[in-house]
């Protein structure tokens, strides 16, 4: 299983739009990938416990690690009309010796689809996934379980 | 005549919209190309009439100035798009924070629906869903009771339930099940034989109602049907097919098809995301 810091280096390496990681869609990226792991692989590509919260899918760890790794550099800006945004950068190289080139090629996938998103299509894209339709605003998600579950549900349109 | 008139406004309009977005381009332009030309008339030829010099001289400094003129305006008409585009952009954030509490606004049409219009309890609710390919997916919920208004969990076969049939007949009613609580096997019986719904499902609904009505929403241009609204009550008699279709007629059942069009554009899809395989 792929290292939070790992998944978060190689995001802020390759996302093209540095200037658009912030915390929240960073961690939106986290999810997207982890989503799209349990679909293909029946498991998570990180170990994150996700919470579907006010603001969709969110963890603190995302937060955490940024805090926490000094290849990370948390940099508090404002927003057009002044409201505090805080973008996450990746301010030494760094490795990510946990990614297996499956989780790489992932991780690819999910910023190729992100990054020519605005962020409302960005947002509509996060709350479109099975979990965030299916499931009750502050409920944990447990992607693996409702990959199966949506599988399930795919073959049941079939028949 | 009636055609034509209507191209060359067309035309018009269009030359006109032309002009007055680009016209300080066109100064600059022409500017500069005027000044050019002018420039090389006055150097490549020793012009004897004092009054040709004149009038080249005039000209090639009012054609500097147009160009001039021209690329001023141009610089600053150009920072005010960036400062628009910038605007924009912003837009598009509080359109995604929009997107984000989208669930929570339609709901509150439901409970507002619910509340003051039909005088539900905690023993009714109301869901939507949105008809996706071959499946329906929940788009909102509300119950006065909270156990009653927690999403369904999984998506329905579009052949299935009341859902189906209203969405395939214009509307659908039962108002006769058992009582899950005393005869729950004969309960989930009736669920798989009269309404194609799986055991398994069953098993899990978080509202095991016993009285439904359901309606297709349609669109009030096209009349085609867009989604699925489905009444329920955990008792029997409790819901009428007539009463709600007439509520359905009023502001606030009004409200709730045009909320669905409204913001089709963030609407939160299945589709979307499986386009990117997610």
């Amino acid at each position: 299983m792929a290292t939070l810091g790992d998944v978060m280096a190689y995001l802020c390496e390759r996302y093209p739009h540095k200037h658009e990681l912030s915390k929240a869609r960073l961690a939106k990226l986290i999810y997207l990938a982890d989503w799209k792991s349990a679909i293909e692989r029946g498991e998570q590509m990180t170990g994150t416990v996700w919470f579907y919260n006010y603001f969709g899918p969110y963890v603190d760890d995302v937060a955490i690690e940024a805090e926490k790794d000094p290849a990370f550099k948390v940099r508090g800006i404002r927003n057009l009309y002044g409201d505090p945004k805080e973008l996450i950068e990746l301010v030494r190289p760094r490795k990510y010796p946990s990614l297996t080139e499956d989780d790489k090629r992932i991780l690819d996938s999910v910023i190729a689809s992100a990054a020519r998103k605005n962020w409302n299509d960005f947002i509509r894209l996060v709350y479109s996934t099975y979990p965030i339709i299916t499931q009750d605003r502050f409920s944990q998600l447990d992607l693996a379980e409702l990959a199966r579950r949506y599988a399930e549900d795919q073959a049941a349109l079939r028949t | 005549m009636g055609e034509l008139l209507a191209r060359e406004e067309t035309w018009l309009v269009r030359s006109a919209y032309f002009l007055q977005y680009n016209w300080s381009q066109l100064l600059s332009a022409g500017g500069t190309a005027g000044g050019s030309i002018m420039g090389a008339l006055l150097g490549i030829k020793d012009w004897s009439s004092p009054w040709t010099l004149r009038v080249l001289w005039i000209l090639f400094i009012l054609f500097v100035a147009a160009a001039l003129v021209g690329a001023g305006v141009t610089l600053w008409r150009t920072r005010g798009w960036r400062s628009l585009e910038d605007e924009l952009e912003a837009l598009r954030g509080t359109l995604g924070e929009i997107q984000q509490i989208y669930t929570e606004l339609f709901e509150g049409q439901l409970a507002i629906f619910s509340s003051r219009r039909l005088g539900f309890g905690h023993s009714e609710g109301i869901s939507v869903y949105r008809h996706e390919e071959e499946a329906f997916a929940i788009v909102g919920r509300f119950s006065a009771n909270p156990e009653f208004s927690k999403k369904p969990g999984r998506v329905y076969p579009h052949n299935e339930g009341v859902i189906g049939k209203a969405w395939r007949e214009g509307n659908a009613e039962v108002d006769d099940l058992p009582d899950p609580a005393t005869q729950k096997e004969e309960y989930l019986r009736r669920q798989q034989e009269d309404w194609r719904i799986e055991r398994a499902v069953a098993e899990h609904f978080t509202m095991e109602s016993r009285n439904y009505v359901a309606f297709a929403l349609k669109d009030p241009v096209f009349s085609q049907p867009i989604a699925v609204i489905v009444f329920e009550s955990t008792e029997v008699g409790r819901l009428s097919l007539r009463e709600l279709e007439l509520a359905l007629t009023t502001t606030e059942g009004q409200r709730i098809v045009q909320f669905l069009i409204t913001l089709r554009s963030i609407e939160p899809r299945l589709t979307y995301a499986a386009r990117e395989d997610l």
